[in-house]
């Protein structure tokens, strides 16, 4: 097995994250990387890059600094591994404008934020349905109608509750995606291979 | 389904606080500018955070806005996103 070392002590993150993945990148699959790091922020930040690219990753405290062990993996063979585990359509429901509970201002972003990492992510969903205060997302004046227009352009099915337009008063404010009802929202829930819920 | 959407290249700055990047982009929209907060990206760090992402085409825009406003990202980069 290579062995490769990347000396990132007295580096602040995000700069150990970077320079390993430079690294990586450089190697063969099998390969070992050592990382070598000051503290533990840093360890978890490899460490979970590391991971979250389907490599394997262990870590260990050595004379006042610490050690990152990545063996690489194929990025590719982990994505087929996530994909084929999934079966069917994934749809993801917005039943509020904003993401989680707690303060208004602050699950505001986080809903953007959420439909931006969509767009984002190597697979995308195949659904998307918006009811109750979630159809101000998709009408005039929401802050996610660019992310979700090119969701919607890159063939992603958007659809909008009609009677949840109609309460809002937001019928003729539709800008993506079309009007539904709830025996649709149902049947396409019930024939999906993974619903998620916002 | 796969993705196939086009990346286009961007400024991201990130910054030490959340309040932070929030007093960036108002101070964008103050000024008309393109810009919008977004969660960290994956690239840069592997951490729970938000940043700040305008079109490359606004960079010198962006840049001013910073001084004029004495915002201080705590780093820039330039990505596809």
């Amino acid at each position: 097995m290579k062995e490769f070392t990347c000396d990132c002590l007295g580096q602040a993150c995000p700069l150990p994250v970077i320079e390993s993945k430079k690294k990586l990148a450089e190697m063969e699959n099998g390969s070992l990387l050592h990382v070598l790091v000051d503290g533990d922020e840093q360890v978890q930040n490899v460490s979970r890059m590391a991971k979250n690219n389907g490599h394997d990753v262990s870590s260990e405290k050595q004379d006042g600094h610490y050690v990152v062990h990545i063996v690489k993996k194929t990025a590719c063979a982990c994505g087929e591994t996530a994909a084929s585990a999934r079966n069917g359509k994934t749809v993801i429901v917005f039943s509020k404008d904003v993401l989680g509970q707690g303060d208004p201002k602050l699950g505001a972003t986080l809903m953007k934020s959420y439909i931006f990492s969509l767009t984002q992510l190597d697979e995308i969903p195949d659904t998307l349905i918006f009811f109750n205060s979630g159809v101000h997302l998709t009408t005039s004046g929401s802050p996610a109608l660019d992310d979700l227009k090119k969701l919607a352009d890159a063939g992603v099915q958007i659809f909008s509750c009609g009677t949840c337009l109609n309460f809002y008063g937001l019928q003729d404010k539709l800008e993506v995606g079309e009007v539904t009802n709830m025996y649709s929202i149902i049947e396409m829930q019930m024939q999906a291979g993974t619903v998620m819920n916002n | 389904m796969k993705n196939p959407l086009q990346k286009t290249k961007h400024l991201l700055l990130t910054f030490a606080t959340s309040t932070e990047a929030y007093a960036m982009e108002e101070a964008c929209q103050r000024h008309a500018l393109r810009g919008r907060l977004i969660p960290v990206p994956r690239a840069i760090a592997a951490t729970c955070g938000l940043s700040f992402a305008a079109p490359l085409s606004e960079k010198d825009k962006i840049k001013a806005l910073l001084a004029s406003e004495d915002i201080r990202p705590e780093a820039e980069y330039e990505l596809e996103l």
